[in-house]
């Protein structure tokens, strides 16, 4: 396992970082664009900024005034395919649970109507 | 009931991961399903793989091994041990795979009563490294291909 897909790693444990790249795969965003949605300050927004920025999921535009961040996909690509797949094969299995679950409880109600 | 449930999946640190699950049943049933091995091969794993449950000695220091077999025929063996089973809320084990790096991690699952016929299942996994962690999550990808990776490689190729 590569350091940088570590650090990768690190930075999505964050829900709000994750919320963050959510908001960015639909385009790119300034600061308090990005803050909008959230109950906490700009500064925290720009702290999560830097750890993202550091693990190389964004890139942050030269403006002073105005420093829109950008999706960089690059280094999302094999952490978020295996948490992704991971989920899904989870999902999948809960799902045939829920079968499972139901089929043995309308049994067993029909059972105790009898 | 085909609407999304809802699937949570988190990490509280590098090496912890915490998925929660909700059932509409209660959860003597959902416990129930986790440790029978004539209920296991009814939903464990993804559908397309029929699951064989090789071993499961329900009880502290018993060993659990399940082989799943693809439309392929390629196999992928899960193995672990119970650690501590205590009924209907919670019972820890570890969670291996053949052909992973480092030890098995442990999990503890914990049945939360939700009332109204309902539970909600906690899974919590420690790892000693967070590269076990990571070697976790990409046992998944010892899968076959299927839509939602090949959905999800579109979107990053964008």
């Amino acid at each position: 396992m590569s350091d940088a897909l570590t650090l990768t790693f690190s930075a999505l444990a964050d829900p709000t970082r994750r919320a963050i790249l959510e908001r960015l795969a639909a385009g790119r965003a300034s600061v308090s664009e990005l803050a909008a949605p959230f109950h906490i300050s700009l500064p925290a927004i720009s702290r999560h900024l830097k750890v993202l920025e550091r693990a190389g999921l964004i890139a942050r535009g030269r403006d002073a005034q105005w420093r829109p961040a950008q999706l960089q996909a690059e280094p999302l690509k094999d952490v978020s395919i295996w948490l992704e797949r991971y989920r899904s094969n989870w999902e999948e299995s809960y799902e045939r649970l829920d079968e499972y679950l139901s089929e043995v409880q309308k049994r067993k109600n029909q059972m105790d109507k009898e | 009931m085909s609407e999304q449930r809802k699937f949570k999946i988190s990490f509280p640190s590098e090496t912890e991961l915490v998925m929660e699950r909700e059932f509409d049943a209660p959860r003597e049933l959902v416990f129930q399903a986790h440790l029978d091995p004539e209920i296991i091969p009814l939903w464990w794993g993804p559908r397309a793989y029929a699951t064989v449950v090789e071993e499961m000695d329900v009880r502290p220091g018993g060993k659990w091994r399940f082989v799943q077999r693809g439309e392929d025929g390629q196999t992928i063996t899960f193995f672990g041990e119970y650690r501590l089973i205590s009924p209907p809320d919670k019972f820890v084990n570890t969670f291996g795979f053949e052909g992973m790096e480092g030890e098995p991690g442990e999990e503890e699952y914990s049945f939360i009563d939700l009332g109204e016929g309902r539970t909600l299942l906690r899974t919590y996994s420690k790892f000693k490294t967070k590269e076990e962690l990571e070697g976790i999550l990409q046992s998944g990808m010892e899968w076959g291909a299927n839509e939602t990776y090949d959905r999800l490689e579109e979107y990053l190729a964008q």
